[in-house]
């Protein structure tokens, strides 16, 4: 799935690790939900689209799914 | 956050515990089989050796991952830092779903190998070919008894 989370991230200065520090999951789990390789849980999405203050729409994409 | 880490805190201890008390069984295993007290149950001292050789091997083994978790248990409760690492590894949902389909996956091959070596054993010992169809059912029914649990756990009603 993407997401807007490295633009997200850059926009506000931001590593992966303090992302995930702040989320709680690993620097790893952030890699993998930015690359489109793991849909991250409904909480985590959740977590990180609260974190930047946003909707979980807003942060990832869910056009392919709904395609589907 | 702080809570979590209590909790964290409270498990790594009575981990520690665990590997603590591990590893002196392990020790006292290692003692009485250096001095033979305990021997394996093998009439030829060549295979006698060799299996004596080869549980040292173990014991050795598995005291250097009891100390390797006890190291880590220590550090983790000495330093917040290690402590939060710690958690956020464990707690990782990535490293949940990793195991989960790694577990998923070789529970099937396994039972699909013990299955297979079965067949292949039965044609030199009839012990090695009721070890391994025992071995493949204990698993099966493992799994079916975990599959129901689970299947009951997350499971709603009407």
């Amino acid at each position: 799935m993407k997401s807007i989370i490295r633009q997200l991230r850059r926009e506000r200065k931001l590593s992966q690790e303090e992302l995930a520090a702040a989320v709680g999951t690993t620097r790893q789990t952030i890699t993998s939900i930015e690359v489109g390789k793991y849909t991250a849980s409904l909480p985590l999405a959740y977590k990180i689209a609260h974190y930047f203050g946003l909707t979980i729409e807003e942060v990832f994409d869910f056009s392919d799914w709904e395609e589907n | 956050m702080e809570k979590k880490l209590e909790r964290m805190r409270a498990t790594l201890r009575r981990r520690l515990a665990f590997f603590a008390m591990g590893s002196g069984c392990i020790l006292l295993l290692a003692v009485l089989a250096s001095t033979w007290t305990l021997s394996p149950l093998v009439g030829d001292t060549h295979y006698a050796d060799f299996f004596a050789g080869f549980q040292m091997g173990m014991l050795f083994g598995l005291e250097l991952v009891a100390i390797f978790f006890v190291v880590r248990y220590l550090l983790a409760l000495r330093d917040d830092a290690r402590l939060t690492a710690l958690l956020l590894e464990e707690q990782d949902e990535r490293t949940q779903y990793v195991e989960q389909m790694a577990g998923r996956y070789s529970w099937r091959w396994m039972t699909i190998l013990l299955l297979a070596a079965a067949v292949v054993a039965g044609y030199f010992s009839i012990g090695a070919f009721v070890a391994l169809i025992c071995a493949a059912l204990a698993e099966a029914l493992l799994t079916g008894i975990l599959r129901f649990h689970f299947n009951r756990q997350t499971g709603g009603t009407d």
